[in-house]
C-alpha cells in the first residue's frame, strides 16, 4: 500500500467516524435547560437519531467530569455535546480530547442547546447531523 | 434560581457564586466577557461606580466555575468546593425533611 492510500484511508477513518451524544446539562438545574423536556429529549435522540448512543451527564466541565472524559473518550469517535456556548466547549474540552488523541477542532461537535423547547433543540440535532454527515 | 434546590438544599443557603478580585478586574475595557458569556445574569454593571459587580449570586449555577475561562485578567474566584459541599452536607443533616434518608 502506498503512502498517499495509506493517507486517504486514515482521511477517511477520521470523516467516517461514528458519532456519540452526550447532553451535558450544567447540573440539571440550569435555568437555561427549564424550556425543556430534556428526558424525552434524550430518549428521542437515543432512539431515532443515526448516533452510537446518547446520554446526559450533569457537568462535564467540572473535575468529576474530567475525570469522566478521560476514561471515557475514544480515538474513533466523534462527540456531539449539546450544552453551553460552542466556544466555551472547546476550551473546557481542549485538555480532555487532546489527553485522549483527539482534536476538539474536529472530533467535538457542540452545539448550544440552552434556551430551547424540546422541539427546537431536536431540530437544531438533526441539521447538525445531516450537516456532519455530508 | 432561588426558589429550586441543590443536592436536597435550598439554592439561596448555599454559598457559591464569583467573587471578583477589583485588583485584577480591568472591566475588559468596557466590555466584560464574564457579563457576556454568563446566561443566568449573574454579573452586573455598577452604573455610578462604572465596575462588574455580582448582581445576582444565587443564579449561579452550583459548581460551575465556567465564567472563569473566559476572565483574561483571572480577576474571578470561586469559594473551595470541598467547603460548599460539606455546608450542603450539614444542611441537609440539620433538615427534617431529609430524617428519612438518615435513618
Amino acid at each position: 500500500m502506498s503512502i498517499s492510500t495509506l493517507l486517504v484511508s486514515e482521511l477517511e477513518k477520521t470523516e467516517d467516524k461514528k458519532i456519540g451524544f452526550i447532553f451535558c446539562v450544567c447540573t440539571g438545574k440550569c435555568p437555561g435547560f427549564s424550556k425543556m423536556d430534556m428526558w424525552d429529549f434524550i430518549n428521542i435522540i437515543r432512539a431515532e437519531y443515526p448516533v452510537e448512543y446518547a446520554f446526559i451527564h450533569p457537568m462535564l466541565c467540572d473535575e468529576d467530569g474530567e475525570r469522566f472524559l478521560a476514561e471515557f473518550l475514544k480515538k474513533d469517535r466523534k462527540y456531539l455535546v449539546a450544552g453551553c456556548a460552542p466556544i466555551m466547549q472547546r476550551k473546557l474540552f481542549k485538555d480532555s480530547f487532546a489527553n485522549a488523541g483527539l482534536d476538539v477542532n474536529k472530533d467535538l461537535i457542540p452545539i448550544d442547546a440552552r434556551n430551547m423547547t424540546t422541539q427546537e433543540a431536536l431540530a437544531l440535532v438533526k441539521k447538525t447531523l445531516e450537516e456532519t454527515a455530508k | 434560581m432561588t426558589e429550586e434546590t441543590y443536592m436536597g438544599v435550598p439554592r439561596n443557603k448555599i454559598p457559591w457564586c464569583p467573587v471578583v478580585d477589583y485588583a485584577k478586574c480591568n472591566f475588559c475595557e468596557g466590555d466584560p466577557q464574564c457579563l457576556k458569556f454568563c446566561p443566568h445574569g449573574v454579573f452586573g454593571i455598577d452604573e455610578k461606580e462604572k465596575k462588574l459587580i455580582v448582581a445576582h449570586p444565587d443564579n449561579c449555577v452550583v459548581f460551575c466555575r465556567s465564567c472563569r475561562v473566559v476572565c483574561a485578567p483571572e480577576a474571578l474566584g470561586f469559594p473551595s468546593k470541598p467547603e460548599v459541599l460539606n455546608i450542603i452536607k450539614k444542611t441537609r443533616e440539620n433538615s427534617e425533611q431529609w430524617k428519612t434518608a438518615r435513618s
